[in-house]
């Protein structure tokens, strides 16, 4: 009779199909080194490409106190891997977009145009957009208000005064809800600022004064941005990308460089060193330069945070190259070539010699560095927290604010008040760099410790890390100076998407000050002239 | 198709009550084919809404293991032998679709037949998201200009779909016939380690 069976052997026989069929896409899901999915072949090999700079935007129009703008927030078909088309968003075309370049004084008019379509092709979403000028100290209307959205098809002119010191400023989108979207796809780019006081110095300017925008992004297999956001924790991409360019090689001359480091990243915060062990010359902060340089051979920066660096090239042998590495943080997915940033290659050409140094001392201290905790007229606790999977700031979402027609607020100073903001982060498992519009801030410490050397400038993002405090301290405005309703929000785009935002208001709210309507987006063509 | 391996009639052989090992085979082979089709009706619910095609082939998939899960059970309770040529086509079949499986969860292969092509919590896939609300996506979405499909990670609900198919694998060859069963096991081991080096040279993964 042939009764149904199996021995021993053949079961084992079977079990090498069974273990693999099992194992093999379990392990797949589980080991993947890579975000992308486009075939590696097609990703560029780091320090391959060569590095580029944006272009400085050329005013439409001046007059005697105020350069115009015009500005197009558009989707194009682009190119960040050699031979591989991605569609994009951007100003003008561009990822990231063209610098503008600024004076202290002298104010600026940008008309932002939304070009894009009506809906996200894949996403499914309106792609309104709200321009934020971070690190301007910008009217309510004027500072990309959540809320304050303009729809494609519409325009609207934003005023900046530039009356703030020297500093490295970012325009970026700060649409609700889809600010990581649209800031991913492309709608970022840098702001300069420059003063007297920053242009009499003999720090590097011209070619050798370098933005280094740095972000991250994943590719499908077609070459599309590929986008997840792990359940609203951020967006990790595997190739590193600097001014728009994977791992690019700069060629240097041996002399001082300074790099306005910008952390144009959703989510990804970096741990940056140079690989021969060289150090830093930390010279600005988000608000413009420190009293002092500092020293550091290790440069921890979070999202949306700018700090300003000067490498000197002049010791090293021509011929020779130094990598920018990132040791990476906590919290951040790594993959295989996240630890890498740009190659710098030192070449024996011919420079300038002018503007060559770092002084010991770049000037007085900035305004908010001077604050000292006894003028603070409050002390106020900010818990930054996620419960029942939402990311909260206090248990208060964005959601909260609009559900109350935007008139919750946090804290509300009167011009020129002096405050302190106890910040903490008790979560392990992610870290939070909080951005405060409109102020300066000084961090007067972490977790009760001086704050590092490189935050001993003026700031308007702190990196809150796991299980972290930091104590700030800010003057809110002058007398007579700007007032109305700022946000407050984590710089993770996607935590901030998210709801993790609310809001503060310097003294009064008044009509003419409305962050919303005061001064709304326009549909039709937009004026030739401002 | 033609077969042109002499098979053995079915006929009353488990009547004669062979010992209790032989006689779980037959029910192993049955209840697993049913709960692998359980599981991909589970798997169709799951794909509701993303991709049409997904969902009717694991309902087809479904059906089909229900349906040999019902005729083993059925053959068992009348105490009829299974039709060995039924066997070897469920058997192949079977193989054929663990097969399947391993190719979409570690190539690239079979993305467009993926899921994730569109944002939203139940999948926007092109449509317009309601206005006021932040995006919610599941797993890897394509940023381009029209949804793109991307490969899907393998999930707790696949794992187990295929470790039960390789039950019924291992039923279906032991009840084959006797001289069949090492042609078999030999064409299996073939298979999984052709698997394995397929994984080992960069092939699979």
């Amino acid at each position: 009779m042939d009764l149904p069976s199996l021995d021993r052997r053949d079961m084992l026989k079977v079990s090498l199909l069974g273990a693999a069929a099992v194992a093999l896409p379990v392990q797949a899901s589980l080991t993947a080194k890579s975000a992308s999915r486009i075939a590696s072949r097609k990703l560029p090999r780091p320090y391959t490409l060569p590095f580029t700079k944006p272009p400085v935007l050329a005013p439409t129009y001046t007059d005697a106190a105020t350069d115009y703008y015009v500005v197009r927030q558009q989707a194009f078909v682009g190119r960040i891997l050699p031979g591989v088309d991605t569609p994009l968003f951007g100003y003008n075309g561009m990822v990231p977009g063209p610098t503008i370049k600024a004076s202290h004084g002298r104010g600026t008019v940008v008309r932002q145009i939304n070009e894009l379509p009506a809906v996200h092709p894949t996403l499914g979403y309106v792609p309104w957009t709200s321009t934020h000028l971070h690190g301007m100290p910008s009217e309510p209307q004027f500072d990309g208000y959540a809320g304050d959205n303009s729809q494609p098809g519409q325009w609207k002119d934003y005023h900046y005064p530039n009356n703030c010191e020297a500093r490295t400023l970012w325009y970026h989108d700060h649409g609700v809800h889809h600010t990581a979207e649209n800031v991913y796809m492309g709608l970022a780019a840098q702001y300069h600022v420059s003063d007297a006081a920053e242009q009499a110095l003999p720090i590097p300017k011209g070619d050798y004064d370098v933005p280094l925008t740095i972000g991250d992004a994943a590719f499908a297999e077609n070459g599309a941005l590929l986008w997840d956001d792990h359940s609203h924790s951020g967006v990790f991409g595997d190739v590193i990308l600097v001014n728009g360019v994977p791992w690019p090689t700069m060629k240097v001359a041996r002399r001082k460089y300074r790099f306005r480091i910008l952390n144009a990243s959703v989510a990804r915060g970096f741990r940056l060193r140079l690989s021969n062990g060289q150090p830093f010359q930390v010279i600005a902060t988000d608000g413009g330069l420190m009293s002092a340089p500092q020293t550091v051979t290790l440069l921890t920066v979070g999202m949306a945070e700018r700090y300003e660096v000067v490498i000197d090239f002049a010791a090293i042998t021509p011929g020779q190259k130094i990598q920018l590495v990132n040791n990476g943080v906590k919290n951040s997915i790594d993959y295989d070539h996240t630890g890498k940033i740009m190659q710098f290659e030192v070449t024996a050409d011919p420079f300038d010699p002018a503007n060559n140094t770092v002084p010991p001392v770049l000037g007085p201290a900035h305004p908010a560095m001077l604050l000292k905790p006894a003028e603070a007229k409050v002390k106020r606790y900010m818990r930054l927290n996620r419960t029942n999977s939402i990311w909260t700031i206090n248990d208060q979402t964005w959601k909260d604010v609009e559900d109350g027609d935007y008139e919750p607020i946090f804290a509300n100073p009167q011009p020129g008040d002096v405050e302190i903001w106890d910040v903490e982060n008790k979560s392990g498992g992610w870290f939070h760099p909080l951005h405060v519009h409109f102020v300066d801030f000084q961090v007067v410490s972490r977790n009760g410790r001086p704050p590092r050397p490189e935050e001993k400038g003026p700031k308007d993002v702190v990196y809150v890390g796991e299980g972290e405090k930091v104590r700030l301290l800010m003057r809110f405005s002058k007398p007579d100076g700007y007032h109305g309703r700022y946000m407050i929000h984590c710089h993770n785009l996607s935590h901030e998407d998210h709801d993790m935002m609310i809001q503060f208001q310097i003294g009064e709210h008044e009509p003419d000050c409305d962050p919303i309507n005061a001064a709304p987006p326009k549909y039709g063509a937009p004026p030739v002239g401002f | 198709m033609t077969a042109t391996v002499p098979t053995t009639p079915a006929g009353p052989e488990l009547q004669d009550g062979p010992p209790r090992g032989h006689r779980a085979w037959p029910w192993a082979a049955a209840l697993s084919a049913a709960a692998s089709g359980g599981l991909h009706i589970a798997a169709a619910f799951d794909h509701v809404g993303t991709h049409d095609v997904v969902v009717g082939f694991f309902l087809l998939v479904a059906f089909a293991q229900l349906g040999l899960g019902v005729w083993l059970a059925m053959s068992i309770v009348a105490g009829l032998r299974p039709d060995v040529r039924l066997l070897a086509l469920a058997l192949l079949s079977t193989v054929a679709l663990v097969g399947l499986y391993v190719v979409a969860h570690t190539t690239d292969l079979l993305a467009a037949f993926q899921v994730h092509d569109g944002g939203g919590g139940t999948h926007h896939g092109g449509g317009t998201a309601p206005q006021g609300t932040s995006t919610q996506t599941v797993g890897p979405v394509a940023l381009g200009l029209e949804p793109v499909a991307t490969r899907e990670p393998a999930g707790p609900l696949g794992a187990a779909t295929v470790a039960t198919e390789m039950v019924t694998v291992l039923a279906l060859t032991a009840l084959l016939p006797a001289r069949w069963r090492g042609w078999v096991t030999n064409a299996l081991l073939l298979v999984g380690a052709a698997t394995w080096v397929l994984w080992l040279t960069g092939v699979l993964g």
